[in-house]
């Protein structure tokens, strides 16, 4: 189940509408602590990101932020209920 | 099977599994800092794969929604089946022909555009729902000569967005009117700030006594006073000071095919 969201999301990074990705980091951050998470996030970002030289709002990795927010903030909910 | 038991262990925030999402964290701080040491080399890599796939995908899905697998099925238990192949393959036909046809009056358009601009007509090799944040790939890259911050101009002679990403042959273009980005823009000879909404839509507040009406131009000086988009709708409510005015692309962002990418910024 975790390989297959995984792939979802990376494949849907690239051909498919961008919450599809978001979707994935949830249910896989939900479940399990998921580096896999992250890597879509900072996939996500390097893909349709412009470059972060600029300096404004657009240009911060903002899935690669969610990815690690996720990550942390299941923690405690995951710790608690999952083995 | 039910996964979710409790689990009662106390450890501390600092311990095991915590460990593990520090070292994550660092792992993603230090490719980004390899990719800024590079000069977007990894960014570039992400981009020419995920625009090779992109690609790759949309001929996949064009093919097997031409080849009429799908809607024969559909229709094979109400129809005679050999008329219905018959009418599938003419069907099949004009598709591909009108296909062929609005991919032939599009780069006609183009090739007026090259007439009088000096750039390259490229493809568009993702689609644009795929973006959160109003950028989109184009087949063309360094190699094929295009610049970063060029111009980029729809078969209509409207910018569309500038490149801020060029790999070795993809580049990435930031749509001018993505969602969130202001940019300062003339309604005839009448400044005002457009926002953004994506899809090649924006809106901006305009003092009422300003006249201003639907089909009227939009140009910015941000991209050389080119036309930036068209008056699509005017909003005024009499006891406002301020009418809301929006504009768009006079085509749909979505069913565009190929993009003008200007060999200069401006």
């Amino acid at each position: 189940m975790r390989i297959a969201i995984a792939v979802i999301g990376f494949f849907t990074v690239m051909i498919g509408p961008w919450w599809i990705p978001l979707i994935c980091m949830v249910l896989l951050c939900i479940r399990w602590s998921a580096p896999e998470a992250v890597a879509l996030g900072l996939l996500m970002d390097f893909v349709w990101q412009g470059s972060m030289l600029a300096s404004s709002w657009h240009t911060w990795p903002i899935f690669t932020l969610i990815g690690i927010a996720l990550l942390w903030g299941f923690e405690p909910l995951r710790r608690r209920f999952l083995f | 099977m039910n996964s979710y038991r409790r689990n009662n262990s106390r450890a501390g925030l600092l311990s095991g599994q915590s460990g593990r999402l520090i070292t994550i964290t660092i792992i993603v701080v230090l490719v980004f800092l390899a990719d800024l040491a590079s000069g977007g080399k990894v960014r570039d890599i992400s981009q020419g794969a995920a625009g090779s796939i992109s690609g790759t995908s949309a001929l996949a899905f064009n093919a097997i929604k031409h080849s009429g697998i799908f809607s024969t099925r559909a229709r094979l238990a109400a129809h005679n089946q050999e008329l219905q192949a018959e009418v599938e393959r003419y069907r099949e036909q004009d598709s591909a022909y009108q296909a062929l046809k609005a991919e032939n009056d599009q780069l006609t358009l183009m090739a007026h555009l090259a007439q009088d601009n000096t750039g390259t007509t490229t493809a568009i090799v993702s689609s644009f729902r795929s973006s959160p944040y109003g950028t989109f790939l184009v087949g063309a890259g360094a190699q094929e000569g295009i610049k970063h911050d060029s111009i980029v101009l729809t078969d209509l002679g409207f910018v569309v967005g500038r490149v801020t990403d060029v790999s070795t042959h993809t580049s990435l273009v930031t749509q001018l009117l993505s969602p969130g980005r202001s940019v300062d823009a003339l309604i005839g000879k009448d400044p005002a700030t457009f926002t953004g909404t994506g899809g090649g839509n924006a809106r901006a507040q305009v003092p009422r006594d300003i006249e201003v009406k639907v089909g009227d131009i939009v140009t910015s000086g941000a991209v050389g006073g080119r036309r930036i988009g068209i008056v699509g709708k005017v909003e005024s409510e009499s006891a406002d000071a301020y009418s809301t005015v929006y504009i768009r692309l006079p085509q749909n962002v979505s069913a565009m095919r190929f993009v003008f990418v200007l060999s200069s910024a401006q």
